[in-house]
């Protein structure tokens, strides 16, 4: 153990050297005040100067170019201007431009295909103002439950090191960090996805349009994901005397609970959550791309049938979006009530509220719940809220989700 | 000809009255006056009253007292005295007027205080008692979740009862204070009748919320339905509690229930809407015996969504140009 730690050290002190001048602090230097808002890591692609780092270390200009400047600082101590040349929001990936190319730098290069299973990898940074760290870890493969593919990676990543390169024991780039306070697994952006937004680079970005770009990237996104999750039957399990969706995509985790333990409970309450495990991170207070749906069956022997319909609306009221927002960027729900019956009989009272992105204006955050009518002391509450989808998405996903439930 | 003397308390209430036949009235601490009163801040011979033989007014004058004599908190020695004008010897305050004086016009005694002497009851009390009990305590049954026991919904029910009660006993000692009949039982009749009422409504309302949530005006029938009941309420309290000039209670009963919906809208209708990351929405439930209104087939219940949509875009549009 000792010995694979020493080799380990050693391999990362080697890397830290032979690299140093390709990597660099990205800072975000607010105007005003001329203090930094957010620092992240970036690391040198090309001999031109393009630099790879997160979007989310860049969201602060991203959002608000005309109150922050992004700069750099090398690991020599040197600071100069950083341009946004493009960003993929959905990645979180952004690309920049030196504005002048330092002495001794030397760009990473990227390697042609991913590690196999269980190789050591490296992760660099430059979280500090201490200089380059170097975290080894362990490569173990893509994350198979992942919409938004990310590579799994054992080793905790520091915040500040976001942005900054994974590389093979070569010193081959093989993803890019994306780390968050307090998550002992790291997870890395893969190559494939840095590799294809270089492509699309052509030239600087203009201000004006970035509301635009992250717009374009959502629509498309969203349009990829609903389809994912409309184009194909749902799983079916049973909840209670209903038959409700499970599992509907590889990339939506579920996980049931139940009461059945608790003997004084004068009910019985099962439920069954799913969940995309991952969103997309627009601003410090506000993400998007969540895709959330759960499913309870209440029953209760003890309660009358009007108590336990006094019951089944009190737990009914307090459904939360799936996503963090901000005033900025949202407006307030709006909701409607209506009845419902779907093709297999199931009679509901539904609720569906919507919000819409004040900066996007096709995209909204859709929540709905609905209870069914059908048992006397006993009924079936079903919940989703999507976040980022366009009125066509919405409106589809809606009906797909209102036909799911059954009797059995 | 006679002179009518009105001992009247602090808050010029009267507390004692007296009628003297002749036209000399002596007011002192001594035996030998005519209004003899007990204030050691009076002298012996204090004030006298007179008549004018000509002009017939009433005349008061002080008799050179330690204290003086204040008519309407002027000091003075002689003075004319009017109907109303307040007297204040020591530490006592007296009305002095002719007792020809003309009394306020003979109110109508109203047919609705005989229609409603039933709520004076005590059988009617006692029943709408035990029936508005019998609803607390099914509400408070209804919407406890957990294992309850029935001594602790009693219990609960009857601290519930407790705490409306205040408002009968107060206002029957209000009555009582102001020298009226006190007609508790007629209060708490009022009370719990009203909160049946209330009751009654709020059960009907959850049936139209229930079928029909999209109807429009709703809020503004609630609200006029609170503030019509809430005017009646006050209206009956005080007519059976005081006796006022209608236009008084009439006055009374609309500011308070004003005050009552001011309170209970102030939120709607001052605050600007704040921003909330939550929804707030209602999905009232009952059981589907309550539900006359057909449901929507998919379909049409999309179809439905496009003025949600509709609606939210005109939100972000005037949200945006704010």
């Amino acid at each position: 153990m000792l010995s694979i730690n020493t080799y380990a050290q050693e391999r990362a002190q080697q890397l830290f050297n032979h690299y140093k001048s390709g990597l660099f602090q990205i800072q975000i230097i607010e105007l005003g005040s001329g203090n930094k808002s957010a620092i992240g890591s970036g690391f040198g692609i090309n001999e031109s100067g393009l630099i790879a780092s997160n979007y989310h270390v860049v969201s602060d200009y991203v959002q608000y170019p005309d109150k922050y400047r992004i700069q750099y600082l090398s690991a020599t101590g040197m600071e100069g201007e950083l341009t946004l040349q493009d960003f993929d929001v959905v990645n979180d990936l952004a690309i920049l431009q030196l504005g002048e190319i330092p002495k001794q730098y030397l760009p990473f290069n990227l390697a042609s295909n991913l590690p196999e299973q269980g190789v050591p990898i490296y992760s660099l940074g430059n979280p500090h103002d201490l200089g380059m760290i170097v975290v080894p870890g362990t490569f173990n493969g893509l994350k198979k439950t992942s919409f938004y593919q990310r590579i799994h990676f054992t080793g905790s990543i520091n915040p500040g090191m976001s942005g900054g390169p994974v590389v093979n024991a070569n010193g081959e780039v093989v993803g890019v960090n994306v780390a968050t306070a307090g998550n002992q697994i790291g997870f890395l952006i893969p190559l494939e996805k840095l590799k294809s937004l270089l492509d699309r680079v052509d030239g600087q970005v203009r201000k004006n349009e970035f509301k635009l770009k992250i717009e374009n990237q959502l629509i498309a996104n969203q349009q990829k994901l609903v389809s994912a999750l409309l184009n194909r039957e749902w799983n079916k399990s049973k909840l209670g005397n209903a038959l409700v969706p499970d599992s509907v995509a590889e990339f939506i985790s579920c996980w049931g609970d139940s009461n059945a333990e608790d003997k004084k409970a004068q009910y019985l309450s099962v439920e069954n959550r799913c969940r995309l495990g991952e969103q997309i991170y627009i601003n410090r207070q506000f993400q998007t791309g969540a895709v959330e749906m759960e499913f309870e069956w209440l029953q209760s022997d003890v309660f009358g049938q009007h108590k336990f319909y006094t019951f089944f609306s009190d737990r009914v009221v307090g459904a939360g979006p799936g996503n963090p927002s901000n005033k900025d960027d949202v407006t307030n729900y709006q909701c409607q009530n209506e009845a419902h019956e779907n093709a297999n009989g199931v009679h509901s009272k539904t609720i569906l509220c919507l919000r819409a992105y004040k900066h996007y204006s096709s995209l909204y955050d859709v929540l709905f719940i609905a209870a069914t009518l059908d048992y006397e002391q006993a009924g079936l509450i079903t919940h989703f809220t999507l976040s980022g989808v366009t009125k066509a998405s919405a409106q589809a996903f809606t009906g797909k989700f209102l036909e799911a439930t059954s009797w059995q | 000809m006679a002179i009518v003397v009105q001992l009247l308390s602090r808050n010029n209430k009267i507390i004692h009255q007296q009628r003297f036949a002749h036209d000399e009235i002596t007011v002192g601490r001594g035996y030998q006056n005519d209004l003899r009163l007990d204030d050691p801040y009076i002298c012996a011979h204090h004030m006298q009253i007179n008549r004018d033989p000509l002009s017939g007014a009433l005349l008061c004058q002080d008799l050179e007292s330690i204290n003086g004599t204040k008519i309407n908190h002027d000091i003075c020695t002689m003075s004319n005295l009017h109907d109303q004008d307040i007297i204040t010897i020591g530490r006592t305050h007296l009305r002095i007027f002719d007792a020809d004086a003309e009394v306020a016009p003979t109110l109508r005694l109203s047919d609705f205080e005989e229609n409603i002497s039933w709520l004076n009851k005590k059988r009617i009390a006692l029943g709408l008692t035990f029936i508005v009990f019998l609803f607390a305590a099914y509400s408070n049954f209804i919407a406890s979740f957990d294992e309850i026991k029935s001594s602790r919904l009693v219990l609960t029910t009857l601290g519930q009862l407790l705490l409306f009660s205040i408002w009968p006993l107060l206002v029957a000692g209000l009555s009582r204070l102001n020298k009226k009949e006190s007609r508790l039982a007629s209060q708490f009749s009022l009370l719990w009748l009203f909160l049946l009422l209330m009751e009654i409504f709020t059960f009907l309302r959850g049936v139209i919320d229930f079928n029909f949530p999209q109807l429009p005006l709703v809020a503004g029938l609630d609200a006029l339905f609170y503030a019509v009941s809430a005017f009646a309420f006050i209206w009956m309290t005080l007519f059976v509690a005081f006796h006022q000039t209608s236009k008084r209670r009439n006055i009374i009963s609309g500011l308070m229930s004003f005050l009552l919906i001011f309170g209970l809208y102030f939120e709607d209708v001052v605050e600007e809407e704040s921003f909330n990351s939550r929804p707030s929405y209602n999905l009232p439930l009952l059981p589907s015996t309550y539900h006359f209104h057909e449901p929507m087939g998919t379909e049409e219940w999309i179809n439905e969504t496009e003025s949600l949509f509709e609606k939210l875009e005109q939100k972000r549009l005037a949200e945006e140009s704010n």
